[in-house]
């Protein structure tokens, strides 16, 4: 948790919030996700969850780097979906079941 | 509106969410509210795991971890609600309210179940999510909505290293 924090914000009709202040994240090294089995974990896209909090949720739970993260957010955003994860059945459903968790849009399907 | 909305620290343990008017305390009473599960929104914060292709899959998820799913769910939004009964005018005019650090994650969590809901109920696409120039009526007042918890929702992001 940040000790000191301050921010601000104007709303001006026909612009939205105007914001000062939002610190940004810090990076994460941990990368462990296996690619060599059945099921995939795939994210879908959402209009309401925002981007920072869809990084923030698959560092949490997938252990992703900031920069994959990112990656995978991205391509959710842009592409529909993105597959954050392939491995047995299982440990798929968790995953799933912890995105639900976090409102994610996740689905599990078998990898091709 | 005329009062900046301020969130700060007020030590290391607590925040301070200020320059409310009676319209955004309104808004923040409603967090709670608007995040517990109706019939329009219950598919979006309980969707399927295997989006219908097996139905005995989803069968067995709503009935053995949709009812985890909700205890959370509620649990996140009893902590907004208790912290949301301290709501009290502020020395400096206007409402505020005081958030324990330690509720961060349970506050975000209840902003995205409320504006998931919202969103659900209204609709709306990412193409008026985005537009900002279209701000009258009940669409307005909708995105209103939605952008100010998002706002709150951003704050807190910053602030937590991990959810």
């Amino acid at each position: 948790m940040r000790s000191n924090f301050s921010a601000e914000a104007e709303w001006r009709a026909g612009t939205g919030f105007l914001l000062a202040g939002a610190p940004a994240a810090e990076p994460e090294l941990d990368e462990d996700v296996e690619l060599d089995a059945a099921w995939n974990v795939i994210v879908h896209n959402d209009p309401v969850n925002l981007m920072s909090y869809v990084v923030k949720v698959f560092m949490k739970v997938l252990g992703f780097s900031l920069e994959r993260a990112e990656k995978h957010m991205l391509e959710v955003h842009q592409k529909g979906r993105s597959v954050v994860w392939t491995g047995e059945r299982e440990k798929a459903e968790l995953y799933v079941q912890q995105l639900h968790s976090y409102l994610l849009l996740a689905t599990l399907e078998k990898s091709l | 509106m005329s009062r900046k909305l301020t969130l700060r620290t007020k030590d290391s343990k607590t925040l301070i969410l200020s320059g409310m008017d009676e319209f955004l305390g309104g808004l923040m009473r409603d967090i709670p509210l608007l995040g517990t599960p109706s019939s329009q929104s219950e598919q979006r914060l309980f969707p399927d795991p295997t989006g219908g292709r097996e139905a005995e899959a989803d069968a067995d998820w709503r009935e053995f971890v949709r009812p985890e799913l909700e205890d959370y769910f509620a649990a996140n939004r009893d902590v907004v609600e208790e912290d949301l009964e301290g709501m009290r005018e502020s020395k400096g005019g206007g409402l505020e309210v005081e958030i324990p650090m330690a509720h961060l994650p349970q506050w975000i969590h209840a902003l995205n179940q409320a504006r998931l809901a919202l969103n659900t109920k209204h609709n709306l696409g990412e193409r008026e999510l985005e537009e900002d120039d279209e701000l009258s009526g009940e669409v307005g007042l909708v995105l209103f909505h939605i952008q100010f918890y998002g706002l709150l929702q951003e704050w807190m992001l910053s602030l937590v290293d991990s959810l």
